[in-house]
């Protein structure tokens, strides 16, 4: 590691953050943020697939594990490093989508005489346009207002790819009690985005 | 809910009864409903809602996480620091002209060498375009070569491609011509240009597209965006190439195109050829025309899409169009062929349609019956895709290894590089041929697999059908044909393709090319044996050649190299040395010393100087071969150990034995590792095995001899020159070794093989005859080794110089044989002329100069001739000093 040694340990700050505190989410996100980047953009760079390059669950993954081998976290942080890593995917997908589909209303310059669509490509699998995620994440904050505890589920297993397990670890609950709360999450959210549309 | 919001009070309410719902089973939940909305009665109908939404299939919008979004969110950030005013190399951002997944495009302003406006497209980074990988430099090299093609690619409806490199932040970049125009299809939309008005534009296209083809650059990405009408209506294409300009510069394999454009071949991931680019100019056709895309297809993997395309049935134009039936949708429905040998064989024969239907004549497509366009679906194309694979990959490889006669072909080619990057092009054009040939169905129902040579034989007669109103590229494809022939060995194939290539060639065909032809037919004749043919040939093409030699001087060159075989194998070896030293003085003039070209002149020259004798010139000529390869880093290619390989056999018929026998050894074990064995590896072996029995290690020669033979046999036949030699070897150490009835039974098959197919003119066959002589000898029968001696002098001197080492044995022989029978007086001839013949030829250490000194001594210390002392002391310190003191020769004669 070249970057000069953190203030306060990312386990604290994750801890801190599932207590509550604000600034230290913010600050576990700055943390988060730069790594998840640069995993995404070496993955980008050694994959020969583009369609399957870039799986979110496997990036939240890989960022963990380098986390734990530069002895930033240990294995027991995975409970609160999970929720904040899709905490983190959530803010860099919405902050684009937002920036993408204001581009598209304001309506771009000439036709781009080249693009090739690797990114969309990889997009193109999941079926998920920048309105289609903007459409998803209005429905979730509105749920968040509801009951932020299906509110995390949604976040945790649509933006950070987490398994039920992963996320019944996060939250402290049963597996079981995760299927039962994306079960009614996703029927709030069908209701919510048939209403949208 | 729905038509409004929900209180947290009656959210909680509502998700307590949801799991209550869920536990119950389904035939419960209606009575249990009922009770529900009695006792709770406003959120009844919410929690029904709710049920439902539970209830529904997934439509897919929450099924999985958006990575794609992440991917492009990456990406973007990745290429957010340019601004205007930037500089990106010697490029000053004007302001941004497009953003996309993969690049984003600026007006430009160049600050160096020109002033001027360039659209400079800015491939994000974080794509693998980063310079700080390792595998930088092979990236860049690719980059480069790539960029040094395309910017050879000049036409007035295609936007120039100036520069490409990368920045000094390793940000790579590529400046292009600016056009102001718009996309042709909304050009022709403005300007209400009618049916003929819209094919006369895109006739501009196929212009543009068919002269990239020509000279084998694909553009791979063609869509309205990349093909522009300026406001005076001229089209220029952009993007040329530069989808796999950008694919240099990227991972293997990644594809970048547009989908709803693209080939199915190209959405399959399988090898592009100039048919993929038809493909796509029937989709910008079909919308130029009828104002609609063709088709959309849905988002998903590139798998998931060519699947899509498959299944996919695209309705003609004229639906949209009633005036577009019949000849533009049997036109254009050509061009969307699923099966790429189904579709237009070129550029031009799309264009020569579209002319003949803006000048009312009958389509050529529509001879076609509609089942030969429907019978060509996937099935048949699968079946190449199966068939076929194997068939490429050695193709490939074939191409590889010949990459220097690709280089000869091409005209005013002499950087290798560039001939590099163009091979991958010609390869695709070929394939294309070659499914062409495959799909024929007048071959379809040929027995047993394809083979290379098979598809090859078709695609010659392919060219030779379908080009003859274009002589000018039935010339480039028939040379290109011939070089793969060529890789393949086959010598055969050539000579019909050649043959009716110049045969059918008419007036208009180009001189060049012609020229072209003809000497590589002098070649083949050459290879056949039938000189006068050769000569005839190559004349009438040295004789082009010589109207502008400053123009031509690489295939003069090559014409060159092709006179000093012809006279080789005529017998002249001091015109063929003349003809190879001018050349090698003029390749020098040209490419310098350190080229390939210059090293394949030497080999050449040393080939010519074995044949006459002059093995230490040869040796010499081998090893200027061998530092050139080493020179230019290919010290290892199996060339180079092949030639190593001669140079340790000429070594050892020199009498360097010392020095031949590691040679030899490393050569057969370097090409063995590299090309596994071959009929190369046996006789390099072959000689190491000659080496041991030289050296008397008999119990190494002989397993070494007989797996050489065993190789000969198996890659140059049994009945082959190297298989026969390799026979002799063994028998030379089954005599030396002592093994009489061994010698003798490899003599008699070696006898039978001669007379299948080389007869007793042949050298071997003198060669077998001096080992009979030696059998005899060994038996005691010395008086029948002396006739037998004898009967091979004459046949040896009429074959002249190649013949000269063997008559020299014959000599040695004879001598050995008058001395064992007291005849020292008679010996003393045979032995001087064979030391005199040895001085002449050996090395002046070789042991076999020594022996032959020792044996004349000997014969003049027995017959009372002068000057006996001297040569018996030379002879002996020399078998001493080469032999070592445990060889039979050496130790005290009895």
């Amino acid at each position: 590691m070249d970057r000069p040694p953190p203030p306060e340990s990312l386990t604290a700050l994750l801890r801190a953050a599932h207590g509550g505190d604000r600034a230290a989410a913010d600050r576990a996100f700055a943390e988060l943020y730069p790594d998840l980047l640069r995993i995404a953009r070496a993955r980008l760079r050694s994959s020969h697939r583009p369609d399957t390059l870039l799986d979110t669950q496997a990036l939240v993954h890989e960022s963990f594990l380098h986390f734990v081998q530069g002895a930033r976290l240990t294995i027991a942080d995975r409970k609160h490093f999970f929720a904040y890593a899709a905490k983190t995917m959530r803010h860099i997908v919405i902050d684009f989508a937002r920036h993408r589909n204001a581009a598209r209303r304001g309506g771009g310059g000439q036709d781009l005489t080249l693009d090739t669509q690797r990114a969309a490509d990889v997009g193109a699998g999941q079926g998920a346009d920048a309105a289609a995620v903007l459409d998803v994440e209005r429905a979730l904050n509105e749920l968040e207002l509801l009951d932020a505890k299906l509110a995390q589920v949604v976040e945790m297993r649509y933006f950070g790819g987490c398994t039920d397990a992963e996320i019944a670890l996060a939250m402290d609950i049963t597996d079981r009690s995760v299927r039962r709360y994306w079960d009614k999450a996703r029927a709030f959210m069908r209701l919510r985005l048939q209403g949208d549309a | 809910m729905k038509g409004g919001p929900v209180s947290a009070a009656e959210w909680a309410r509502i998700s307590q009864r949801f799991d209550e719902a869920l536990d119950l089973v389904p035939a419960q939940r209606a009575a249990w409903l009922a009770a529900l909305d009695a006792s709770d009665p406003e959120i009844g109908a919410a929690l029904r809602r709710l049920l439902a939404a539970h209830e529904q299939a997934d439509d897919g919008r929450l099924a999985a996480a958006p990575s794609g979004l992440v991917a492009q969110a990456l990406i973007e950030r990745a290429g957010a620091a340019l601004v205007p005013g930037a500089m990106v190399g010697c490029y000053r951002l004007i302001e941004p002209l497009g953003q996309g997944g993969m690049a984003s495009v600026w007006l430009a302003e160049q600050t160096e060498h020109v002033l001027r406006r360039v659209a400079l497209k800015l491939p994000h980074r974080g794509l693998g375009l980063e310079t700080d990988e390792a595998s930088a430099a092979s990236v860049s090299r690719r980059f480069i070569q790539e960029r040094d093609l395309l910017a050879g690619l000049e036409h007035p409806h295609i936007a120039r491609l100036y520069d490409a490199g990368f920045a000094a932040d390793g940000q790579p970049y590529l400046a292009m011509e600016w056009v102001p125009g718009q996309p042709i299809t909304r050009y022709a939309d403005q300007q209400r240009l009618d049916l003929a008005a819209r094919l006369r534009l895109f006739l501009q296209v196929l212009s543009a597209v068919g002269h990239a083809h020509a000279a084998l650059v694909i553009h791979r990405d063609l869509k309205p965006s990349n093909i522009l009408v300026t406001p005076d209506g001229q089209v220029k294409l952009l993007d040329f190439g530069i989808a796999h300009l950008l694919g240099a510069a990227l991972p293997q394999d990644t594809h970048s195109f547009t989908p709803d454009a693209a080939a199915p071949e190209q959405l399959a991931g399988r090898s592009l050829g100039t048919a993929s680019d038809l493909y796509s100019l029937g989709v910008v056709l079909y919308e130029l025309l009828s104002g609609r895309r063709p088709y959309r297809l849905p988002a998903g993997s590139a798998e998931a899409m060519a699947a899509a395309l498959a299944a996919l049935h695209i309705r003609p134009p004229s639906i949209w169009r009633r005036a577009l039936a019949g000849d533009m949708d049997a036109l254009v429905m050509c061009c969307l062929s699923q099966d790429p040998a189904a579709r237009y064989a070129s550029v031009e024969a799309l264009a020569k349609d579209i002319e003949r239907h803006l000048a009312r004549a009958p389509l050529a497509v529509r001879g076609r019956s509609a089942t030969y366009l429907l019978s060509r679906f996937l099935s048949r194309y699968r079946w190449w895709v199966a068939g076929g694979g194997l068939v490429f990959a050695s193709l490939a490889g074939g191409l590889g290894l010949s990459l220097w006669q690709m280089q000869r072909a091409e005209l005013q080619r002499s950087v290798a590089e560039r001939a590099a990057a163009r091979e991958e092009a010609l390869r695709y054009q070929l394939i294309g041929l070659f499914r062409s040939a495959i799909a024929d169905p007048s071959a379809a129902s040929a027995a047993g697999p394809l083979t290379a040579k098979a598809m090859l034989d078709r695609s010659a007669a392919r060219v030779i059908a379908e080009y003859r109103d274009d002589p000018q590229r039935a010339g480039k494809l028939t040379i290109t044909l011939a070089d793969l022939y060529g890789a393949l060995g086959d010598v055969e194939g050539q000579l019909p393709l050649l043959e009716g290539f110049l045969a059918a060639a008419g007036p208009q065909a180009d001189a060049q090319d012609l020229a072209l032809v003809r000497q590589k037919l002098a070649n083949i004749e050459l290879l056949r044996g039938r000189m006068a043919a050769a000569a005839q040939q190559l004349a009438q093409a040295e004789a082009f050649w010589a109207t502008a030699p400053a123009v031509h001087r690489e295939p003069l060159l090559e014409g060159l190299l092709i006179r000093g075989s012809l006279q080789r194998a005529q017998g002249d070896l001091e015109g063929s040395l003349a003809t190879f030293r001018s050349a090698i003085a003029q390749r020098q003039a040209l490419s310098g010393e350190w080229h390939r070209e210059t090293a394949l002149l030497y080999n050449s020259m040393a080939i010519t100087l074995t044949a006459a004798n002059r093995l230490d010139e040869a040796l010499a000529a081998y090893r200027r071969t061998l530092a050139i390869f080493e020179q230019l880093g290919r010290a290892e290619d199996l060339d180079a150990l092949v030639i190593r390989g001669n140079t340790g056999t000429l070594a050892l018929r020199l009498g360097r034995l010392a020095e031949a026998e590691p040679v030899l050894k490393t050569a057969f074990e370097a090409q063995r590792r590299r090309g596994g064995d071959s009929a190369a590896v046996s006789a390099a072996m072959g000689m190491y095995g000659a080496a041991l029995t030289q050296r008397e290690r008999w119990g190494e020669a002989l397993p070494v001899l007989r797996e050489a033979l065993a190789l000969a046999d198996r890659f140059a036949g049994p009945a082959s020159p190297l298989a026969l030699r390799g026979r002799l070897f063994l028998v030379e150490a089954q005599l030396g070794s002592g093994d009489l009835a061994g010698a003798t039974a490899g003599l008699d098959a070696a006898q039978a093989r001669l007379a299948e197919r080389l007869g007793t003119g042949h050298l071997l066959a003198r060669r077998l005859g001096l080992l009979r002589a030696r059998l005899a000898a060994q038996r005691g029968d010395h008086a029948g080794a002396q006739r037998q001696y004898e009967a091979q002098l004459a046949p040896l001197e009429a074959l002249g110089a190649p013949a000269l080492t063997a008559l020299a044995d014959a000599r040695l022989g004879l001598g050995e044989a008058l001395l064992a029978q007291g005849r020292a007086q008679q010996a003393v001839a045979p032995l001087r002329a064979a030391l005199g013949l040895r001085e002449q030829l050996l090395w002046a250490q070789s042991w076999e100069l020594a022996l032959a000194r020792l044996r004349l001594g000997q014969a003049l210390q027995r017959s009372g001739g002068p000057g006996a002392g001297e040569l018996l002391s030379e002879g002996r310190a020399g078998l001493l000093a080469q032999l070592g003191p445990a060889h039979s020769l050496t130790r005290p004669t009895p």
